[in-house]
């Protein structure tokens, strides 16, 4: 049996979409999926994904395009591409054709996972960095409730921005979190200072940890 | 002795650039890639990383793209202008695909999408070596 991978299924035919999320839950993987090549790019630079499988014809950029801008920026994980017919392209580790089977798709895992795979890294942050980190995120508590009290949209953004991006690599991961759902909601809504009680709270109980 | 190869990181938080650089120390050794001497060189502002690029020509820069004096992408462009072979990296927290493809059309050589991790800046250095060995074959073409 291999193990649980974390796979990126880029496909825009829905139905067919569905089909192949079931058999690769069923089988124990957990999926994203996404309907663009676009999205699907996006994604699978966050690294998060031990497997990219791209759909070749989608709207927009299609799956080709997808793993050609991937390799150029250096995306050096296993993408495969799902094809109704068989394609020769470098650009991929392996060629599925479609329609699905899970037969096929295990030998190609065998495959591919086979394979000469970079290795993953979990590098620890040092304490005095986790420190600095630290030092950094009081003022930026500071600045919030700040910009909260005199209604300082733009600075609520930033700041909510250079958390997204930063928090994580620090092991404050929920911080992340919460800085990326207020950035997605304010894609669609006007920013309010109460939206932000969850990620001052997340602040503070990151303040408190033990270091 | 070996030659040492110069990373300027350009960003204005100072923790950040010290994460980026612990994490390329710690995976400047793994044995896939090709094992150099690096020397760090700091930025925190586009003028700054204007000044230090042009004084010290590193070979590596990781440059974001919210800087306090400007935008990252204009500064690549400058960059690019002054030297065409030089291997940037763009940072950036965002992940729209408009700023990917702006960076590339502009000449970054990869994109990383914030937070760093291991896994990203390993993909980035095996893209380096490449690019290194791609270009000391074409010196020797010429």
């Amino acid at each position: 049996m291999t193990k649980a991978l974390r796979i990126l299924l880029a496909e825009d035919d829905m139905l067919l979409a569905q089909l192949m999320l079931l058999q690769l839950q069923d089988a124990g993987h957990q999926v994203e999926l996404v309907a663009e090549g676009e999205t699907a790019v996006s994604a699978a630079l966050s690294y998060a994904f031990d497997l990219v499988l791209l759909d070749w014809q989608m709207p927009g950029m299609d799956g080709l395009a997808a793993a050609a801008m991937l390799r150029q920026l250096g995306y050096n994980r296993p993408l495969v591409l799902l094809s109704a017919d068989t394609v020769e392209s470098s650009l991929f580790d392996a060629c599925l054709q479609k329609p699905f089977q899970p037969d096929s798709f295990l030998a190609m895992l065998r495959a591919v996972l086979g394979a000469d795979l970079p290795p993953q890294f979990n590098l620890a942050v040092s304490p005095e960095l986790k420190q600095q980190f630290k030092l950094a995120l009081a003022d930026i508590q500071q600045q919030l409730l700040r910009a909260c009290q005199s209604r300082d949209e733009a600075t609520m953004r930033a700041i909510t921005h250079q958390l997204k991006g930063s928090a994580e690599s620090f092991g404050a991961a929920a911080l992340t979190a919460e800085a990326d759902k207020l950035q997605r909601l304010w894609q669609t809504q006007p920013v309010q200072q109460d939206q932000l009680v969850l990620l001052l709270q997340q602040i503070a109980l990151e303040l408190q940890s033990a270091p | 002795m070996p030659r040492e190869w110069k990373i300027l990181l350009v960003d204005d938080q100072d923790y950040t650039r010290q994460l980026l650089r612990n994490l390329l120390m710690s995976v400047a050794p793994e044995p896939k890639l090709v094992q150099r001497r690096y020397s760090f060189l700091q930025a925190s502002t586009a003028a700054q990383a204007s000044y230090a690029f042009n004084l010290y020509r590193p070979d590596l820069v990781f440059l974001d793209i919210d800087l306090p004096d400007g935008n990252g992408l204009e500064l690549l462009h400058q960059l690019k202008e002054s030297r065409k072979d030089c291997f940037i990296v763009m940072v950036s927290g965002v992940s729209t695909l408009d700023n990917v493809k702006s960076a590339i059309s502009e000449g970054a050589a990869s994109f990383i999408v914030k937070p760093f991790n291991g896994d990203k800046i390993f993909a980035v250095m095996q893209l380096f070596d490449q690019f290194i060995e791609e270009q000391s074959v074409a010196k020797k073409m010429t």
